[in-house]
């Protein structure tokens, strides 16, 4: 396997702004990634996922730990000599300079003929659809061009590995939903590796093919959109991603990587447990159940937990339950609405069941 | 898995450009060098005019400039071969190369007066350390530094230097290190405290003329940044002028108007000869008043205009949807947020109005004297340098400590 | 009078205004009177007529106005206030421009019109001499400090911190704070006790000190409010230090360098005091020149000069603004 781009250890430290103490932005962090993937960097603001693409841009160095692009290490190679090009949050476009000649400075400063930067200029501007805007300014585009225009300033440098840092933080949410098909398409279209960094857990499993959950500067988990959010390692990436029940328990018996664990009052139910799972029967867990992997029954069955049924809400698609267990812990469940009646299934105060599948339940790491 | 600790370097610049630029540099004093050394040594065959740096070195052996030129063509030669093969230690060299260069050039400026020559070496000697320095924001800074440094800090110092000695009988400085001209200052002459009513006057005379022009400044920023646009920027032009207008020319107009044959007396003694002796309103208080008040107006009134106009207004909005009243929206909202804007005024209409000279004089007559007439006085006319300059240190210190703590309350009030 | 106000029509409140006006100016006009004739029986009765005058036409113009316009008292008094001042700041600058062309040699009764002031001025070697050391200073202080300034706010911008910045950077406000007349002495004690003759050259050194920290304030001002991404994408682009500062860093900061030049090269020519103590006799600024024309007094030349320097600074705030909205 060849990674386009390796951390490996890296940390990095910035004194905090009156200068006495400092903040870890990111910790000892590692990942791969691999060649032509859309690798995304997931997390809250602050979480250190734009000061992982400013090391890998090289516009920070880091405290420790070493970088490579393709094998070669970056430590020592500034940021105009790096195989990599960026779209910024702000897109950052020279506001005195027109789009042509915007998209025309990286090839510039390679020093290309007049001759090629203009049928490379034309080309990236046609790929983003943008013919005919050569000569208009910056702030004479929409969010939209100007996006664009980034994109193809970055891109016409055919770079070994394209940085996008929110790029579509600034767009309205329609603009921002074609944009993240057109982006994905074009990833697929140029086979370049693209990281790309969002505070938007949707955008995130929308597009990438792998996703890095990062906070508190640390990577929490790594793995395919599918396997964070169905198989989330821990807490902060369960609460993180979708929408999450925990509910506490003692873990009684492990058997085959699926644990049972008692709540008290006589309830016991099961959960599989997560690759990187360390622990013993005794412990203390906390178990994930997305709310619509629960089914409600309104009779019992084996296994099932009982429950009280506290609000009903309607949500169009849905209907959302909020549902009480005798031990006291609240749950929300979450069901389709297929038939017209199927709102009316549960009144608020009425008994039922909750069940669901093994591998929906995670054990979590805390 | 390895881990590489890397040793954040405050240099970025590892480039060819540094490089190019001191080989550069170098190779331009090697060639001075060699040009002087040349002309130096074929005076007898050509007819040279001679240079002043050559007239100055005739004084000298003649081996002294043979051996000062060839050791520093021989120094830079070094460096830029040290340069050429990327060598550390022709950095240190070239940096201390072009610092004693710099001394050089003192040196030589002071014993010779040749201003043209020192000029060039402290140019090549400043552009070589800028290249070489190895600290890139001082590499930037020095030649500002530099410059405060010899010619404001250092004459400031001699200022205090100068006000600890005494005047002789022929009016030079005898350095005495004595307190006794700040002794003269704060005492009685003559059974009064003459030169610290001078001093308060002033300093009563700066209080009150940035008291008025802010009484009246502020509601003009507040109503030309209430204009529609184009007006605003018609009125903010009206304002600009008079603040770009050579001070002394608008002190000067005042003298047109104010003086015994000028507009006013002439209106009223040839036009409506209600009287027949000419209104005194020159050379009065009044007049040094009004001549700061109009002289500082725009000082106040454009630092203001600028934070109020930055100001956001919906907070107005909000707070008058709150219930304020007009008066308590600017007291509670508007005040506070153009605060940067109120202090930046009143510093630049309190200092100047303080240190004022050419407003008292012209306009003030014998009649009100200030600090700056102080100053003047004792520096141009009675030549007693030392007790001027302990007035000048003390007019120093105290306007540094109203700065301070204005800027001190003003930031509090933020 | 009240019945004049209490009507609703227009036109009749606009006669009470212009009636209210004529009060007022009337009324100043007595006070006047009354002050030149103070004590005969004369002019106290002036005076107290011509106070009742003036308050009457206030309160009785307040109201005009407020029915015309709807202007509370607060605003009437913004307006008044903001119309007042302006009228204040230019009343004696046009009439200086207008006793320019004035024949008389002497006194202020208009004597026609004349462009002989403006004529002798031309003639005047010392002027022209003046002229000359005044834009020579202004031109090479405003180059210098320009240079100088705005590496300087390169340095304390971009740099948050490196030694001696602190020291460095309150020693670069100190000539805007200090009054200049201390800057003046200190500066020509430097010049004398280190011997060196006073010259344009020492007016130059004196200069460029001051400028330089007005040019660093304004360029240090247009530094933060610039993008910093911006040089990043540059530099993400493949631009090395030195282009990204040629092709990014110098156009965008462009303004602020021409405007700190600007201002730089409008302080020199308008300096009057630090020139005055630290020029020598053969080299005197056009302002020491003026200043000791007004010593010796009042004449038409120097009215005639103040006009032009008057145009000189227009033209140059003009330059300045159209540069800088470019």
């Amino acid at each position: 396997m060849s990674y386009a781009v390796e951390l490996i250890n890296i940390t990095k430290i910035f004194p905090t702004p009156d200068g006495q103490g400092e903040v870890r932005a990111v910790d000892n962090v590692t990942l791969r990634i691999r060649d032509g993937e859309f690798f995304s960097l997931l997390g809250p603001s602050g979480c250190g996922k734009t000061t992982t693409l400013r090391l890998i841009a090289g516009f920070e160095r880091p405290n420790a730990g070493e970088i490579r692009i393709h094998g070669r290490p970056m430590a020592q190679i500034p940021p105009y000599r790096r195989p990599v090009n960026t779209v910024f949050q702000n897109y950052a476009l020279f506001p005195h300079m027109t789009v042509f000649e915007n998209v025309a400075f990286g090839l510039r400063m390679k020093g290309l003929s007049q001759k090629e930067i203009r049928q490379r200029v034309e080309e990236a501007l046609a790929m983003v659809r943008l013919t005919g805007m050569e000569d208009r300014k910056p702030r004479q585009l929409s969010g939209g061009q100007q996006q664009r225009v980034a994109l193809a300033r970055a891109l016409v440098n055919r770079p070994e590995v394209l940085l996008l840092d929110e790029p579509l933080g600034a767009l309205d949410l329609k603009l921002r939903k074609a944009m993240q098909l057109e982006l994905k398409s074009l990833q697929q279209q140029v086979g370049i590796t693209f990281i790309y960094v969002t505070h938007d857990q949707e955008e995130a499993i929308t597009m990438s093919d792998r996703i890095a959950v990062m906070n508190q500067g640390k990577v929490l988990q790594v793995g395919t959109p599918r396997d964070i959010y169905e198989h989330p390692e821990n807490r902060f990436v369960a609460d993180f991603i979708g929408e999450t029940n925990f509910i506490t328990g003692r873990l009684v018996e492990i058997n085959a990587r699926v644990g049972r664990v008692s709540l008290g009052a006589n309830l016991t139910l099961q959960g599989s447990l997560g690759e990187s799972w360390h622990g013993r029967p005794g412990d203390e867990v906390t178990l994930a159940v997305r709310p619509e992997k629960i089914s409600l029954l309104a009779e019992t069955r084996e296994g099932a937990l009982p429950a009280r049924v506290e609000h009903v809400i309607y949500v169009g698609n849905d209907t959302r339950y909020e549902v009480v267990l005798p031990t006291g812990a609240k749950l929300f469940v979450r069901e389709q609405n297929v038939r017209h009646t199927d709102a009316e299934r549960f009144r608020e105060g009425q008994n039922v069941w909750l069940t669901w599948e093994v591998e929906s339940a995670r054990i979590l790491t805390e | 898995m390895t881990t590489t600790t890397i040793t954040a370097s405050r240099e970025w610049r590892t480039g060819n450009i540094t490089l190019q630029a001191s080989a550069l540099l170098f190779g331009l004093s090697a060639l001075l060098w060699a040009v002087l050394l040349a002309r130096w040594l074929t005076f007898g065959l050509f007819a040279w005019t001679p240079w002043p740096v050559e007239v100055f070195l005739d004084a000298w052996p003649a081996g002294a400039a043979i051996a000062l030129y060839v050791a520093l063509l021989g120094v830079d030669a070094l460096v830029i071969l040290g340069v050429r093969r990327r060598r550390r230690w022709a950095r240190h060299v070239g940096l201390a190369r072009s610092v004693a260069l710099v001394l050089l050039a003192v040196v030589y400026y002071a014993l010779s007066r040749d201003l043209v020559m020192a000029l060039v070496w402290l140019g090549l000697a400043g552009a070589q350390a800028l290249v070489l320095w190895p600290s890139p924001p001082w590499a930037l800074s020095w030649p500002a530094a530099l410059w405060l440094g010899i010619f404001f800090m250092f004459p400031l110092f001699l200022m205090f230097v100068v006000s600890l000695g005494e005047r002789s009988s022929t009016g030079t400085v005898v350095y005495t290190f004595t307190l006794q001209n700040y002794a003269r200052f704060f005492g009685r002459i003559g059974g009064r405290f003459l030169y610290l009513l001078i001093f308060w006057r002033s300093l009563w005379l700066g209080i009150v003329n940035t008291a008025l022009c802010l009484l009246f400044g502020y509601p003009l920023a507040l109503w030309i940044a209430r204009q529609p646009e184009r007006r605003r920027n018609t009125y903010l032009l009206l304002v600009m002028i008079p603040f770009w207008t050579n001070f002394l020319v608008r002190t000067y107009a005042w003298m047109v108007i104010l003086r015994d044959t000028g507009v006013i007396n002439t209106f009223i003694m040839d036009v409506l000869a209600w009287t027949d002796r000419p209104l005194r309103l020159l050379y009065t208080p009044g007049a040094v008043f009004l001549g700061l008040f109009y002289g500082y107006l725009p000082f106040m009134v454009l630092p203001l205009y600028a934070s109020i106009e930055r100001m956001d207004w919906s907070l107005v909005e909000a707070a008058q949807d709150l219930g304020a009243s007009t008066w308590r929206v600017f007291w509670e909202v508007v005040r506070p947020l153009t605060m940067p804007g109120i202090v930046a005024g009143s510093i630049l209409v309190f200092i100047p109005s303080v240190g004022a000279y050419v407003t008292p004089d012209l306009l003030g007559g014998a009649k009100v004297t200030m600090v700056g007439n102080l100053l003047q006085q004792q520096f141009l006319v009675v030549r007693d340098w030392p007790f001027g300059s302990a007035v000048g240190f003390i007019l120093m210190i105290l306007m540094l400590v109203a700065t301070m703590v204005y800027f001190r309350t003003g930031g509090r009030t933020l | 009078m009240s019945t004049l106000a209490l009507t609703r029509r227009p036109s009749w409140t606009w006669a009470a205004l212009a009636f209210s006006i004529f009060l007022v100016l009337g009324g100043l006009m007595g006070l006047l009177y009354a002050g030149l004739k103070w004590g005969t029986p004369q002019g106290m009765t002036t005076g107290a007529l011509a106070l009742v005058a003036v308050v009457a036409g206030t309160w009785q113009g307040v109201r005009a106005l407020r029915a015309l316009t709807g202007l509370s008292l607060g605003e009437q008094a913004l307006h008044l206030n903001a119309y007042g001042l302006l009228l204040f700041l230019y009343v004696p600058i046009v009439i200086l421009v207008i006793y320019s062309f004035n024949a008389a040699e002497r006194g202020a009764v208009w004597q026609g019109f004349t462009l002989r002031w403006y004529q002798e001025l031309f003639r005047d070697r010392a002027i022209g001499k003046s002229l000359e050391v005044t834009l020579w200073v202004g031109f090479w202080s405003t180059v210098i400090s320009t240079i100088f300034g705005t590496l300087a706010a390169l340095a304390l911008e971009r740099f948050a911190r490196f030694r001696g910045r602190l020291t460095f950077d309150a020693v670069l406000y100190l000539p805007i704070i200090i009054p200049d007349i201390v800057m003046a002495i200190s500066t020509l004690l430097f010049f004398v006790i280190l011997g060196m003759p006073l010259s344009r050259y020492t007016i130059l050194i004196a200069h460029v000190a001051f400028n330089i920290s007005y040019v660093a304030v304004v360029v240090r001002a247009r530094l933060a409010d610039m993008d910093r991404t911006l040089e990043e994408a540059a530099m993400d682009l493949g631009a090395d230090e030195w282009r990204t500062f040629r092709y990014i860093t110098l156009p965008l900061l462009m303004p602020g360098i021409i405007a700190g030049a600007l201002l730089a090269f409008t302080l020199s020519l308008d300096d009057f005091v630090i020139t005055f103590f630290v020029s020598g006799p053969g080299s005197t600024t056009l302002p020491v020149r003026v200043y000791s024309m007004i010593r010796l007094g009042v004449t038409p030349e120097v009215n005639a000069i103040s006009a032009l320097m008057l145009l000189g600074s227009i033209l140059l705030l003009l330059v300045s603004l159209a540069l800088q909205r470019r």
